[in-house]
């Protein structure tokens, strides 16, 4: 594209922006109202997926060593675990450290009445990679010699699983459907404006203009529209989750809420993004109509 | 720039045949005058010609190029060698005079010397230098007409089409327009005139292609207007 056209695509989008400022201004708030919806449902989901994450990372495996593995056998069955693939760490703890714990949270009394005797076994924590690979990891353990049983919440495991892989699908499509609908919103103001402008569409199929010719001030235009729809949309969101966050941390403390500057950063990125993406497409699913003379 | 049509036919989509097995040759620097009753088929005749409408069946040779085959995205290079004029003038009514001439180089990608220097020029062709700053609605039929002439010869097209150019002006305005056709095709444009202006096609003495029911009936040099209006 040569200069002279560049030119003439930027001036073309101001006066056009210009000429029809009422319907950008309508056009930009369809666009931000459904921004709005849609960054809310954003940081519903991407803290939902969080919650599930946490919930998936505190899944791990306890492996109770035989109670006759002398010290040294011990740790080379941690070796042995940690060689095993899909394991990210095993931590030993120890019958004494059991013990001990066991005591705080029960009585201080315990360890006095067994008197110096402890009948608990050398328990290892195996943490996995990916919590789908518990089962199998499981079973690898307990083939290991020298551990006696494992456990790992068996049933619990698989439905906590299943929730947050179903948490997931539903909060992607939720956003799939939330973005075509504004899409198809976005399409239907401009195609007010592009309506308007019909006849200098044709005129220019007439002189000879390809059709990228013809698109790019009105996809210029939607993208702009799209992203101060965007902006003000961030603005919303950004606000309303902080004041949110804000209240969650004061009165519902053992709710776990994302608030990072880099989570906040990232969905006004996404927003903006999207916002251009939809005032673009929603210009030329507008257009397409006019476009065929 | 030369026409052939072979064993053209159209038919549109809700079954109304507009031209039916047309075979006929146009060749470089000719006058053409279409004439024939309204909804013969001469609106479809001049569509074909810049590929707004495609041919159902038949070949349509402008230049050599078969429009009913012409890939889509070739169009607007087509059109680009060919001039549109049309009754109701299509000018943008907020554009001045100027730009509505320009913008048919603008959206071309002519570069900004190329549109200054041509601009100006056309519009002396036409008789409008002096009315490049004004807007087309301020301006009278015959002007806005000489706009429509303007924007359709300013990129030298080899092809001026024209479908009834003089069909909303009066006879005096209509006879200015048509020393203005004819000085475009004295530089050497072929030009297809769709009319039903009887006293110009009489007057001219230009081949006369007359259609009827979407088939020629009639094609002769120096013909005459041939129907009583």
């Amino acid at each position: 594209m040569s200069l002279s056209s560049v030119r003439y695509v930027i001036k073309e989008t101001v006066l056009s922006l210009r000429r029809n400022t009422w319907m950008s201004f309508a056009s930009s708030a369809t666009v931000a109202i459904s921004l709005i919806i849609l960054g809310f449902a954003l940081t519903l989901i991407f803290n939902t997926s969080n919650l599930a994450g946490s919930m998936e990372s505190d899944i791990q495996i306890s492996a109770f060593v035989r109670v006759d593995q002398t010290p040294q056998q011990v740790s080379q069955l941690q070796t042995t675990l940690q060689n095993l693939s899909g394991v990210k760490q095993v931590t030993l703890v120890s019958k004494q450290q059991a013990l001990n714990q066991m005591s705080s949270s029960l009585s201080p009394d315990l360890l006095k009445n067994l008197d110096g005797s402890n009948p608990l076994p050398d328990k290892f924590i195996v943490k996995v990679t990916y919590p789908n690979q518990v089962k199998a990891i499981a079973t690898a353990v307990q083939k290991v010699p020298g551990i006696d049983r494992v456990n790992y919440g068996q049933g619990i495991v698989e439905r906590i699983l299943k929730f947050t892989h179903w948490i997931r699908s539903i909060g992607f499509t939720i956003m799939a459907l939330l973005a075509l609908a504004s899409i198809v919103l976005i399409s239907i103001t401009i195609r007010l404006t592009v309506f308007a402008r019909r006849k200098e569409v044709h005129i220019m199929k007439y002189v000879g203009a390809t059709n990228w010719f013809i698109r790019w001030p009105f996809m210029l235009e939607g993208m702009i529209i799209g992203l101060v729809g965007a902006i003000i949309a961030a603005a919303v969101v950004v606000y309303g989750y902080q004041g949110l966050v804000t209240y969650i941390q004061a009165n519902l403390t053992f709710v776990p809420v994302i608030n990072s500057y880099l989570f906040i950063r990232n969905i006004v990125l996404l927003l903006m993004f999207s916002g251009m993406i939809i005032g673009a497409v929603g210009s030329l699913v507008s257009l397409r109509r006019f476009l065929h003379v | 720039m030369f026409i052939q049509f072979n064993n053209v036919s159209k038919t549109y989509s809700t079954g109304a045949r507009a031209l039916i097995d047309v075979t006929m040759r146009i060749n470089k620097g000719e006058f053409v005058f279409l004439v024939g009753p309204s909804g013969a088929g001469k609106s479809t005749f001049i569509r074909l010609l810049f590929r707004e409408e495609r041919s159902t069946r038949g070949q349509v040779l402008v230049n050599g190029k078969n429009l009913s085959r012409i890939r889509e995205g070739r169009v607007p290079y087509l059109r680009r060698n060919i001039g549109v004029i049309f009754q109701d003038f299509k000018l943008l009514p907020t554009k001045s005079v100027y730009d509505n001439v320009a913008f048919a180089l603008q959206v071309v990608g002519a570069s900004s010397k190329e549109i200054k220097k041509k601009v100006p020029e056309v519009l002396a062709l036409v008789g409008l230098d002096k009315k490049s700053d004004v807007l087309p609605t301020q301006l009278s039929g015959g002007e806005q007409q000489r706009v429509c002439i303007a924007r359709a010869v300013v990129n030298d097209p080899s092809l001026v089409v024209a479908d009834e150019p003089t069909g909303n002006l009066d006879p005096e305005t209509s006879w200015d327009i048509m020393q203005l056709l004819q000085d475009i095709n004295k530089r050497g444009a072929t030009v297809v005139m769709a009319t039903h202006d009887h006293e110009i096609v009489d007057a001219l003495q230009k081949r006369v292609i007359a259609i009827e029911g979407g088939r020629i009936v009639r094609d002769e040099e120096k013909g005459a207007y041939g129907y009583e209006s």
